[in-house]
């Protein structure tokens, strides 16, 4: 029996390599190429976007470069820097500090980070499992118990963080206008007075589009109507 | 196999080559309609193409030629490839009914001579409810692939008695040195120009020069020059920066124009005037700090608070608004020593060709200490063309209050440490790798199950040592009915093929179980262990089946291998038996 676990361990870390080294060379590519799903390409895209004064596209590179990486610092960073440069600097929120703070450890965990932390969790929760379990029976227990409750919980946690941010992921609904301006008109009712004019660069969240105009929100959480023309999705 | 791959691999690329295509719109085509004879022409490199004339088509009028170019580029197979293309579109009006061919005719594509595929076309008789397309007059054709839509009010002169001309006109004829001019190349016109395609720009020394405008389509505007009414159409409009002094001379643009009288006349024209005198700036009453910057600006400043707490920083922005030379000076700096540190502004442009909208600078300002700081000095100096002085703009004088830092500034610093003070530049990246999330990947999941099957296997383990530890006797009863399973198994298989191994191994089983479950040493003879089973109180008919099964065994032991086999299926059904009868007596008093 050992003999078979050591050989399907040595399989599941040969295929892993194997399947790792395969991975990196197969999707490698010159960094002139058009259209790479990378973070780093859709970042330097952002920064030439902003160099050229065009803040809708640059603003839209860098969501793209933190939809893929949400640990990435200078696309965060850059894209901090323009909202706070924009016209509609105002229309984002001022987050108390530890909002702050736990939206930047979540930030910290990217999907792909967080896999391989959930995925090492799992390895300690069933290390964990088998010494709680094969722990000397007249013995007390309670430590074995606390760590394997930790780290089970940890796991766990880990891997439904896992599963929101990669839902979020391929379901992000944030747009950002590229259009010089726009009015925004009302979400309900037959209105034909707009709210506000929005600007160049703004994020907001798109809830539904029809009929060419889009609802959306905000980021102080007013909703509105915008057309939808003027908006690029960030997937 | 091989080659097909090769073949796969480089398709694209084989695809590649100088391409000549000839096709037609209709192959019958009524008389009251139009004939558009394609040619279009495309390599993976620039085209050097002489055009083509038309060719002659029996039983046709030519009409008019047009000509468009694109060009693009694709990733194919991890490298890119580029493609010219360059069509000619030449339009005929049918003349008589009939049977006609279009003739194949020579294209000169870099140099090298093509010949296109004749095409037969017939000429049928037009019908009322045929589309008119071409109900035209040879003076106004309708298509134009330029879009540049000939105003219906042209008067022009026949190409005898016409003028066309390429003006360059500046948009003030005296500058200072540093002021970005203006210069509009026009076409002037009294014929029919269908259009214009820009061949050179000429450059003289003494400036530095960008694009301002180039309409896409020639638009038409009522002008006069000399005189005499024209048409003209803006052909480009440049942004001149002198950066010497005197008489200067604007980039002389050479193009040709397509005229349509009787037929199509290509002219070459090249741009005439685009003077310009330029005066150097006066040295008298030159402010301090002046850095070069000539212009007609309006300008502003903002501050984004004058409270704060020590730690925070508080952002002023510069805001320059008009026509200037924005490219040849640099920000302007605070005064040193206030009491502020400052940081490198941040300079966002939104300028039309680099002379011509609006610049703002932002800088972050932390105070370093608290109380009542006056902002330290900035000034704007720059040379107003308009009024031809120097002005300055300085940043009025603010007083900054800054109160005592407290924990959460000093974290809104820690955690804020690029706002605002600075766009990140570009990563160096020679390759790009695709991103893949990991949970996308099958690897992953097969370590997920892998952990989880561990998981499983170390709970049924850690199960049967509870039981083990926790229960002896049940457990024992449990590993002998699995050993007696394992070795029957093997014993059926052996009956099935015949083996004299049966024998053995059924005796082997039996032995097994009766040393697990009733700890009958293996040692003891099978009187012995008869003897005890006995002593067990276990069903004397199954003792007695135990025993006459050990018997054959024996027996089985000391006969030819041939002979072993003929009892062999009574005995394995005697072998059932027992361990039926086991597991029947298990059940029966220990519920297992």
């Amino acid at each position: 029996m050992n003999k078979i676990l050591l050989s399907l361990l040595t399989l599941l870390l040969l295929s892993c390599v194997l399947s790792a080294q395969a991975n990196s060379i197969s999707t490698s590519v010159p960094a002139k190429s058009k259209d790479i799903h990378n973070a780093d390409f859709y970042y330097n895209k952002g920064v030439d976007y902003y160099a050229a004064g065009n803040q809708g596209l640059a603003n839209l590179y860098y969501l793209k470069a933190l939809n893929l990486d949400t640990a990435h610092k200078f696309a965060r960073s850059n894209l901090e820097l323009s909202q706070h440069l924009s016209t509609d600097s105002k229309l984002y929120p001022q987050r108390r500090f530890l909002v702050r703070v736990l939206m930047q450890v979540l930030d910290f965990f990217s999907v792909n980070r967080l896999a391989i932390i959930a995925l090492l969790l799992l390895f300690c929760s069933v290390a964990a499992l088998a010494w709680l379990l094969f722990y000397d029976p007249d013995e007390e227990r309670a430590l074995p118990l606390l760590v394997f409750v930790l780290l089970f919980a940890m796991c766990l946690g880990s891997f439904t963080l896992l599963g929101f941010k990669s839902y979020h992921q391929t379901h992000n609904k944030l747009a950002v206008l590229i259009t010089a301006t726009e009015q925004l008109m009302p979400a309900q009712g037959i209105s034909k007075k707009s709210i506000m004019e929005v600007h160049e660069g703004l994020i907001i969240t798109m809830i539904t589009s029809k009929d060419g105009l889009s609802t959306v929100r905000l980021p102080n959480g007013q909703l509105g109507k915008l057309p939808t023309k003027s908006l690029a999705k960030v997937r | 196999m091989k080659k097909a791959l090769l073949c796969l691999f480089f398709f694209p690329l084989m695809l590649m080559g100088v391409k000549v295509d000839v096709s037609v719109n209709k192959y019958s085509i009524p008389t009251n309609d139009q004939l558009t004879l394609t040619l279009k022409i495309s390599d993976s490199s620039r085209l050097n193409i002489s055009e083509p004339a038309a060719p002659v088509v029996n039983l046709f009028s030519f009409r008019n030629m047009t000509s468009s170019s694109a060009s693009s580029m694709s990733v194919v197979n991890g490298s890119s490839v580029s493609e010219f293309s360059r069509q000619y579109s030449y339009v005929y009006l049918p003349q008589k009914v009939g049977k006609t061919q279009v003739p194949s005719f020579m294209v000169k594509v870099n140099g090298k001579d093509y010949r296109t595929k004749p095409i037969n076309i017939t000429v049928v008789q037009g019908t009322a409810s045929t589309p008119q397309k071409n109900s035209l007059s040879p003076s106004t054709p309708s298509f134009d692939p330029y879009g540049m839509g000939l105003p219906d009010y042209w008067e022009g002169g026949g190409l005898d008695s016409g003028n066309t001309m390429l003006l360059a006109e500046p948009e003030t004829q005296n500058v200072y040195q540093g002021f970005p001019a203006v210069v509009s190349y026009y076409l002037y016109s009294d014929e029919m120009v269908r259009s214009f395609n820009l061949e050179e720009e000429n450059d003289f020394e003494g400036y530095g020069k960008s694009t301002f405008e180039q309409p896409t389509m020639l638009n038409y505007e009522e002008a006069r020059y000399n005189g005499k009414a024209y048409k003209r159409a803006l052909i480009k409009r440049l942004a001149i920066i002198p950066n010497t002094t005197g008489r200067l001379q604007a980039p002389v643009l050479k193009g040709i124009a397509r005229l349509y009288s009787v037929g199509y006349l290509n002219k070459t024209l090249a741009s005439t005037g685009g003077q310009i005198v330029v005066r150097p700036l006066p040295h008298e009453n030159m402010p301090g700090g002046y850095n070069g910057a000539v212009g007609n600006f309006k300008v502003s400043h903002s501050i984004s608070k004058k409270d704060l707490a020590l730690g925070e920083t508080i952002t002023i922005s510069l805001k320059l608004l008009g026509r200037g030379n924005f490219n040849r000076f640099s920000a302007p700096v605070f005064a040193s020593g206030s009491g502020f540190q400052v940081s490198n502004p941040i300079v966002m442009d939104n300028l039309k060709a680099g002379i011509e909208g609006s610049r703002s600078y932002y800088y972050t300002l932390i105070p370093q200490s608290k109380g009542k700081l006056s902002l330290p000095e900035l000034k704007f100096v720059w040379f107003d063309n308009a009024s031809a002085t120097y002005k300055t703009y300085t940043l009025p004088q603010t007083v900054i209050d800054v109160k005592a830092a407290n924990v959460l500034s000093y974290f809104n610093r820690f955690l804020e440490p690029a706002t605002p003070n600075s766009m990140n530049p570009k990563l160096s990246r020679s390759v790009y790798s695709v991103y893949t999330p990991y949970t996308s990947q099958f690897w992953y999941w097969l370590l997920v199950f892998a952990a989880l099957g561990v998981a499983t296997y170390i709970i049924i383990r850690a199960r049967d040592a509870k039981l083990q530890h926790e229960f002896p006797e049940l457990y024992a009863r449990k590993q002998s009915a699995k050993i007696l399973h394992k070795y029957l198994r093997q014993a059926t298989e052996a009956a099935q093929k015949l083996s004299p191994d049966f024998y053995p191994l059924s005796e082997k089983a039996l032995f097994d179980f009766l040393a697990t479950r009733y700890k009958l040493a293996n040692h003891l003879s099978v009187e012995e262990k008869i003897a005890a089973l006995q002593e067990q109180r276990i069903d004397p008919e199954l003792i007695e089946h135990v025993q006459r099964f050990l018997q054959r065994c024996q027996q089985a032991r000391y006969m030819p291998e041939a002979d072993r086999a003929i009892n062999l299926q009574e005995d394995l059904h005697l072998l059932k038996q027992i361990i039926q009868g086991f597991e029947r007596y298990n059940r029966t008093h220990f519920g297992v």
